[in-house]
C-alpha cells in the first residue's frame, strides 16, 4: 500500500497556530524597550534633495532618534541585481514613495505626530510619468542609463519577414496593462534586534529573500554578513511583494536598532504600504500574429515596453519572462519578441505573481482569439493546431524531448471542465438575438519556464541542511521560506520521501539564515525543484554516512541499501531508521549533511534571443465564463477552470489551493484592480482598499475548479516543479477572451482592467458602429 | 488612534445633550465611527474636537410603527433596520439598501443617522429614504423640529446641521399594502462596494392596476438625495405603457446632467440610467405594459 | 487625553484596565492586553482582518472605539478553542485546507462564528455572505466557505 509522503494531501504542518492566533507575524513581535518606525515620503517625485530639517522631529515626545540617508554608514543604496535603489533618499527622489527620513518612538502614535513634523527643501526637476514620457525626454531618472531604458530582451528565432509574407492572415494591435498592487492582507512589518555583546543585528518579520536581506542589511550597515541574522516571523502572502520591500524597511529599523541599542519595529500601514511597494510592471503590447489559412501559425512580432518605475528593481529580468514565455506553448517557426523595460517617475515595479507572463498571455491569447475569428475558427480550434507536443522546438528554440509536454492535454481538460466547445457555440448564437446580458466564453494557455532560467545561468541554486538526531527524528533547515503556499509542509513530505521516512520524523525549522545555508530565494516558482533538489542530495549523502556505520556494525556490504517508509533494508538486515540513527551516534558517525542542487547550465544565447530560456516548464491552462451586461458594462463571472500540469504535485490539496487562489488573483487583475495612476503628476490615487478593490467570496464563483494534469518530470528530483505563478498566469487572458467573446468581437477590450467604464465604453463604441 | 481634545461617551440623550450644550466650539459626534474613524487617518481633523460618543443609546436605537410613519432611531445600525420585520415589509426599499452596504462587520455598527450626517453622496440609504419620502427629527440642544430629508443635506459632505444638533430620528412613509418596492445597486464589486450608482423605486397600483403612488430616484448620482415631482407623475394615474415607461427613463436619466453637470462620468451614468429605469419598470410591471 | 477604565468580557473572562477612551479596539486587544491574533490589514473596515464579537455580532475592530466596549462582551480568535463551535471551525479550516498564509483566518473564524451561533444550518450561500466582508488574498475562498459548511455538517451531527 501507498504510504509515501508525496502524492497526500497532508495537513499544513503551520495550519494549527494560524488557526488558533498564536501564529507570530511581524507586526505580532512585541520586545522590551521596543521602539516603533515612520517614514516620511517625498513631497515630489522627482527632486534634489537639498536638504531635510529634522530638529524639531527630534524633540517631539517619546523619539528616540530621527534618521536620514546620510545616516547610513556604508553603502547608500541596494538592490538584487542593479544597485540603484534607496533605503533613505540622499541625493533624489525618484518617485512619491520614497522615503527622506525614518522617526523611531516608544509608541507609534508618537512616531506618527513626529513624522509629520519633519521638513524639507526640494529641487523639483521634471517628472516622467509614462514610459512615452521618459523615452521622449533628455532627462535621465538615473544617470548611468541615459535613455531611461533599463532593460532589453530580444528574442528572435527564424525569419520574421518571410514568415508575415507566408501568412495568408495577420492580425496587429496594441494590448496594455496597468499597475497591479500584491495586496497580501499583511502589510509589511520588520523588526531588527542589536546584539547586546557586538555589531549584530537579527532581523524578523516579513522577509521573502532573507539571505538577500542579510546582504543589503550588511553593506548598508557595515556589519560582516554572519552578524546579520534573518529570521523571517511568519509571513501573510507575499506574491512577490516582500522582497526589497522588506530591505528597505529592514536597514532603516537597522540603522534605528544600532544607533539606539534597542530592538526597532517597522509596520507600514496599507496606505505606506501601497505608496511605496514595487507593483507589477504595466505592459503596452504591440503584437502582430499571421498565420495560413488552416490556422497553423507562421510568425508572431511583438514589440512589448514595460514601465520599470523609478528603480531598475527586477525590470531586466522581467522583461526576459515576458519575451521568453510570452510567446506562449505554441509551435511557431518566426518569432520576434522584443521587450524593453524603461524607467519612469513612478512606484517602482518588481516581481509580482507570474512575473510578466499574466500581461504577456493577457495580450497573445485575446490576438489569437483575434486570428481565430479573423480564420472563422474557434478559440480551441485554432489552438488544437498549434500546441505544443513531444519533441517540438518551442518558440525560444528549446527541444522540448526531456519531458512530458501535455499543454494539449492541459487545455483538453481544462476545455472539457468548462464545456468550452458547447458553450462556445451555444452563445456565439444566442448573443445574435439582442438580448442585453450575453454570456461569453474564453481559454487562454501559457507554459511557464521554472526558476530563473538562463538569465541566471550558473547561479540558480540551493542548498539546504538535514542532521538526523540520535532518536530518529530528523532536522532540516533550508532557506527558503513560508509564504503560505505551504512550502514547509511541501519540503518536510520531500524530504521525508528522500531519507526514507515518515512524515512525522521531519522537523522543519524555522527560517533561519545563521542555521540553513545560504540559498537562492523562495522566488520564481522554484522551490519544489530547487528545494526539493537539494533535499534529495542531503538525503542522499546522510543516508550514505547511515550506511557507512551500518556496515561497520554488522559487518555487512550496504550495497543497495534501501531507506523506505522509516525501514532500513541491505543484505538480509531490516531495522528500523531510529535503530539505525542511534548505531550512528554510538559509533561516533555524523548523520549530518548539506545538500546543493545547481540547475544545469543553459544553453541560451543572449546576444541572438534563442535557445533554452529554462531548464523545464509547467503547462498551464485556464478558461472562463462570463456574463456581460450591456447596459451597465458589468462583468458576472459564472465559472473559471484553472488545469496545470505541475509535475508531480507533491500534495495535492496544496496544489488545488494555489489554482483556486490564482484564479481568484487573475479575476482582480483583469476586472476591477486599478491603482488609479496619474499620467500627469505620477502619483496613485487609490491607496487603501475601499477604492483599490479586490474580489470578494462574492465576487469570486463557487463553482471554479482546480483541476491537476500531473506528468512527473524527471529533472525534477522528486517529480514535482512549479505552480505558485503558472497558477495565476493564463487567467485574465483567459476572462478578457470570454467578455470579448460576450460582446461578439475578439479583442474588442485590449486593456485592463476592464472595469465597468471600459466595458460600457466599448459596448457603446460597438453598438454605435452598428447603428 | 483618532486625536481629539475631549472625548465624552454619553449613554442617554439627556446626556447627549448636556454634552452638546457644555462643549467648547468644535464638536463632533461619534456613533458607529464608520466615517470617523476611518477620516481621523488623515491629516487630524478633530484634533481640537470635542468628540461626544452617541454609540448605542437606547433611546436613538428603536425602530416603531406610528399611524402613517415608521420612526427610526437615528442610532439604529444598518443591520437593525435590515432585519427589521416591520422595514422589510412596510419600507422595504429601506431594508434592501441597508442590506447592500458595506459588510456584516460595517453593517452591525454604522448608524443610519452617522450615514446622513455624514452625507456622503454614495451613501446607499439615501436613495431609498427619498422615496419613503423621509423626514428627519432633530434635537438642538432640546428643541426638537422635523424637516424633510432634502433639506438636512446640502451637498456632498455637507449639511444644514450645526455641530450641536443631533439627528434623533428618521421617519419614512409606510407603504400601503401592496406596494412595490426595488432598490439596485451598481457597484464595482459585490461586496464592500462603495456604490457607482444606486436607483430606488416605491410603485403602488390600485386593483385596476392604475398607479396611485410612484417615487422613483437614483443615489450616488446627484449632490444631495432628491425627488422628482414631475417624473413621478409621468405615472401616476396611468397604466403604463411601454412608451410610459420609456419616457420617464428618458426624463429621469436627463436629471443628471441637469442637476449634476456634465462630468466625465455622466457619458456612463446617463445612459445606463435609462437603461436600469426600464428594465426595472418592466419588472415591476410585471411586463404587463404594452 | 482623560483616561477610562475599561471593564468588560473577554472570552468568558473579567477584564479591567485603564485606556484611553478614543482608542481604537484593536489596539486594545493587540496593545494593552497583547492578544496579538487580530490582525490589521487596512485600518478602514475593508479587509476584514480585525473581525471581533462585539455583544453578539461580528464588527471590525479598527472602527470601534475603547470606550464603545465598556461593559460588552468580546470574543477574540485566541478564545476560540474554548468553544465547541470554534474548535470545530479551528479543525475543519486545518482540515479542508482552508489556511494559507492564515493572516486572515482569524477574522474569517470570528464571522463564521457568529454565524454558526445564530444558524446552524447556513446554505452555502448564507455562509458567503456572512463572510462577505472578509477579504483573502490566498485561497480564493472556496476552500474557505468548504470548511464553514463542513463545521456546519459536523456540529449538527
Amino acid at each position: 500500500m501507498e504510504t509515501l509522503p508525496i502524492g497526500k494531501s497532508l495537513e499544513r504542518i503551520d495550519a494549527r497556530a494560524k488557526v488558533t492566533g498564536r501564529a507570530e507575524y511581524g507586526a505580532d513581535v512585541r520586545l522590551p524597550d521596543m521602539l516603533y518606525c515612520k517614514g516620511v515620503y517625498a513631497a515630489h517625485p522627482h527632486a534634489k534633495l537639498l536638504a531635510v530639517h529634522t530638529d524639531e522631529a527630534k524633540r517631539a515626545e517619546g523619539v528616540a532618534c530621527v534618521v536620514t540617508g546620510a545616516d547610513i554608514p556604508g553603502e547608500k543604496m541596494f538592490g538584487e541585481l542593479y544597485v540603484d535603489q534607496y533605503a533613505l533618499v540622499c541625493d533624489k527622489t525618484r518617485f512619491f514613495g520614497d522615503v527622506i527620513a525614518v522617526v523611531a518612538a516608544q509608541t507609534q502614535e508618537q512616531a506618527d505626530a513626529a513624522a509629520d513634523l519633519v521638513t524639507a527643501e526640494y529641487e523639483e526637476l521634471p517628472v516622467l510619468a509614462t514610459p512615452q514620457m521618459a523615452l521622449a525626454s533628455d532627462i535621465a531618472i538615473n544617470a548611468d542609463y541615459p535613455n531611461n531604458i533599463c532593460g532589453n530582451v530580444h528574442v528572435r528565432k527564424g525569419d520574421i519577414v518571410a514568415g508575415f509574407q507566408a501568412a495568408d492572415v495577420t492580425v496587429s494591435g496594441t494590448y496594455r496593462t496597468g499597475f497591479v498592487e500584491h495586496a497580501y492582507i499583511e502589510p509589511e512589518s520588520v523588526t531588527a534586534i542589536p546584539d547586546r555583546m557586538r555589531r549584530e543585528l537579527t532581523v524578523l518579520g516579513c522577509a521573502q529573500a532573507p539571505y538577500n536581506l542579510r546582504l543589503t542589511v550588511a553593506r548598508m550597515l557595515n556589519i560582516p554578513i554572519a552578524q546579520v541574522i534573518v529570521k523571517p516571523s511568519v509571513i501573510g502572502g507575499s506574491f512577490g511583494g516582500k522582497i526589497e520591500s522588506a530591505e528597505s524597511l529592514a536597514v532603516r529599523a537597522g540603522l534605528v536598532a544600532l544607533i539606539t541599542g534597542r530592538p526597532a519595529q517597522y509596520t507600514l500601514t496599507r496606505e505606506d504600504s501601497i505608496r511605496e511597494s514595487y507593483k507589477r510592471h504595466p505592459i503596452d503590447f504591440d503584437i502582430r500574429l499571421g498565420a495560413k489559412r488552416d490556422g497553423t501559425l507562421c510568425a508572431m512580432q511583438v514589440e512589448a515596453i514595460g514601465d520599470a518605475g523609478a528603480y531598475i528593481n527586477m525590470s531586466p529580468p522581467v522583461m526576459y519572462k515576458t519575451a521568453t514565455l510570452g510567446p506562449g506553448p505554441y509551435l511557431i517557426s518566426n518569432v520576434d519578441y522584443n521587450a524593453t523595460s524603461v524607467m519612469t517617475n513612478t512606484v517602482h515595479t518588481g516581481s509580482m505573481r507570474g512575473f510578466g507572463t499574466p500581461q504577456a498571455i493577457f495580450a497573445l491569447e485575446n490576438a489569437m482569439d483575434e486570428l481565430a475569428e479573423k480564420l472563422h475558427l474557434t478559440p480551441t480550434e485554432l489552438r488544437r493546431k498549434n500546441l505544443l507536443q513531444n519533441g517540438d522546438v518551442s518558440p525560444c528554440g528549446h527541444l522540448l524531448d526531456f519531458h512530458e509536454v501535455s499543454i494539449r492535454s492541459v487545455m483538453e481538460k481544462a476545455a472539457a471542465e468548462l464545456e468550452f466547445d458547447d458553450k462556445y457555440a451555444r452563445y456565439t448564437a444566442e448573443n445574435k438575438d439582442g438580448r442585453r446580458i450575453r454570456r461569453g466564453v474564453g481559454i487562454a494557455v501559457s507554459m511557464r519556464g521554472a526558476s530563473i532560467g538562463a538569465d541566471g545561468n550558473g547561479f540558480d541554486v540551493a542548498r539546504a541542511y538535514i542532521e538526523v538526531l540520535d532518536d530518529g527524528s530528523v532536522n532540516v533547515d533550508l532557506g527558503l521560506t513560508e509564504l503560505g503556499q505551504g512550502l514547509r509542509t511541501c519540503q518536510s513530505q520531500m524530504v521525508a520521501e528522500g531519507l526514507g521516512v515518515s512524515f512525522e520524523r521531519i522537523c522543519l525549522g524555522n527560517t533561519d539564515t545563521s542555521r540553513a545555508p545560504a540559498t537562492g530565494a523562495c522566488i520564481a516558482s522554484r522551490s519544489t525543484l530547487l528545494g526539493g533538489g537539494a533535499l534529495k542530495d542531503a538525503s542522499i549523502k546522510v543516508q550514505a554516512i547511515m550506511a557507512r556505520a551500518l556496515a561497520r556494525q554488522f559487518g555487512k556490504s550496504t550495497d543497495g541499501i534501501v531507506f523506505r517508509e522509516d525501514r532500513v533494508k541491505f543484505a538480509d538486515i531490516d531495522i528500523s531508521f531510529g535503530e539505525a540513527a542511534k548505531i550512528c551516534y554510538d559509533l561516533c558517525e555524523t548523520p549530518i549533511a548539506v545538500g546543493t542542487y545547481v540547475v544545469p547550465r543553459l544553453n541560451w544565447n543572449e546576444e541572438k534571443g534563442f535557445g533554452e530560456p529554462f531548464y523545464t516548464y509547467t503547462y498551464s491552462c485556464h478558461a472562463a465564463e462570463v456574463a456581460v451586461d450591456l447596459d451597465t458594462g458589468s462583468v458576472d463571472v459564472l465559472k473559471m477552470v484553472g488545469c496545470h500540469d505541475m509535475g508531480r504535485a507533491i500534495n495535492p490539496a496544496m496544489a488545488k489551493g494555489q489554482i483556486y487562489g490564482g484564479l481568484a488573483m487573475a479575476q482582480g487583475m483583469a476586472l476591477i484592480e486599478d491603482l488609479g495612476h496619474s499620467a500627469k503628476t505620477s502619483a496613485l490615487k487609490n491607496l487603501n482598499f475601499e477604492d483599490y478593490l479586490i474580489p470578494t467570496v462574492l465576487d469570486v464563483p463557487d463553482c471554479n475548479v482546480p483541476i491537476l494534469d500531473e506528468h512527473h518530470d524527471p529533472r525534477s528530483a522528486f517529480g514535482g516543479r512549479s505552480l505558485g505563478e503558472p497558477a495565476t498566469e493564463p487567467g485574465a487572458g483567459a476572462l478578457l477572451c470570454a467578455v470579448n467573446h460576450a460582446l461578439g468581437h475578439a479583442g474588442l477590450i485590449r486593456e485592463l482592467p476592464a472595469d465597468l467604464d471600459r466595458v460600457f465604453a466599448a459596448i457603446r463604441s460597438m453598438e454605435g458602429e452598428k447603428s | 488612534m483618532m486625536e481629539c481634545r475631549e472625548y465624552i461617551k454619553v449613554t442617554t440623550l439627556e446626556e447627549a445633550l448636556e454634552a452638546l450644550a457644555a462643549a467648547q466650539s468644535g464638536v463632533k459626534l461619534l456613533a458607529g465611527g464608520t466615517d470617523v474613524l476611518v477620516n481621523a487617518r488623515e491629516g487630524h481633523p478633530y484634533r481640537d474636537m470635542t468628540i461626544v460618543d452617541i454609540y448605542g443609546i437606547a433611546q436613538l436605537c428603536q425602530v416603531e410603527e406610528q399611524a402613517d410613519w415608521i420612526a427610526i432611531g437615528a442610532g439604529a445600525t444598518h443591520a437593525k433596520i435590515e432585519q427589521s420585520p416591520l422595514i422589510r415589509e412596510k419600507a422595504g426599499v429601506l431594508a434592501d439598501a441597508c442590506r447592500t452596504v458595506g459588510s456584516p462587520q460595517i453593517r452591525n455598527h454604522a448608524t443610519i443617522g452617522g450615514n446622513l450626517a455624514n452625507a456622503s453622496p454614495a451613501a446607499d440609504a439615501l436613495a431609498a429614504l427619498s422615496v419613503l419620502e423621509a423626514e428627519v427629527e432633530i434635537n438642538r440642544l432640546g428643541n426638537v423640529r422635523r424637516v424633510p430629508l432634502g433639506d438636512v443635506i446640502e451637498k456632498p459632505y455637507r449639511t444644514t446641521l450645526t455641530e450641536r444638533d443631533l439627528i434623533t430620528r428618521i421617519f419614512v412613509k409606510k407603504a400601503p399594502a401592496g406596494t412595490r418596492f426595488h432598490f439596485y445597486k451598481l457597484g464595482r464589486r459585490k461586496a464592500l462596494s462603495i456604490s457607482r450608482m444606486t436607483i430606488a423605486t416605491l410603485l403602488h397600483r390600485d386593483a385596476s392596476g392604475v398607479i396611485t403612488q410612484f417615487h422613483m430616484t437614483m443615489g450616488a448620482t446627484f449632490p444631495k438625495p432628491m425627488l422628482f415631482a414631475d417624473v413621478d407623475a409621468m405615472l401616476i394615474g396611468k397604466r403604463p405603457t411601454r412608451a410610459d415607461i420609456i419616457a420617464v427613463a428618458d426624463a429621469l436619466s436627463a436629471k443628471i446632467p441637469l442637476i449634476a453637470g456634465i462630468r466625465p462620468s455622466t457619458a456612463y451614468k446617463q445612459p445606463v440610467c435609462n437603461k436600469m429605469v426600464q428594465r426595472i419598470l418592466n419588472e415591476l410591471l410585471g411586463g404587463d405594459a404594452e | 487625553m482623560k483616561q477610562i477604565t475599561l471593564r468588560f468580557m473577554l472570552n468568558g473572562k473579567n477584564m479591567e484596565l485603564e485606556t484611553a477612551p478614543n482608542k481604537r479596539m484593536l489596539d486594545v486587544l493587540r496593545g494593552d492586553l497583547g492578544q496579538t491574533g487580530t490582525k490589521e490589514g487596512c485600518a478602514v473596515g475593508e479587509c476584514g482582518a480585525c473581525t471581533v464579537i462585539l455583544n453578539g455580532e461580528p464588527v471590525a475592530s479598527c472602527l470601534v472605539t475603547a470606550a464603545q466596549m465598556q461593559g460588552g462582551t468580546v470574543l477574540t480568535i485566541e478564545g476560540m478553542s474554548e468553544t465547541l463551535i470554534g474548535r470545530v471551525l479551528q479543525d475543519c479550516f486545518v482540515e479542508g485546507d482552508a489556511v494559507q498564509c492564515g493572516f486572515c483566518t482569524p477574522g474569517f473564524i470570528m464571522s463564521a462564528y457568529a454565524l454558526l451561533l445564530k444558524d446552524p444550518h447556513p446554505t452555502r450561500e448564507e455562509i458567503r455572505e456572512a463572510v462577505a466582508g472578509n477579504i483573502c488574498r490566498c485561497t480564493g475562498y472556496i476552500p474557505i466557505v468548504n470548511a464553514i459548511e463542513q463545521a456546519g455538517i459536523k456540529l449538527r451531527a
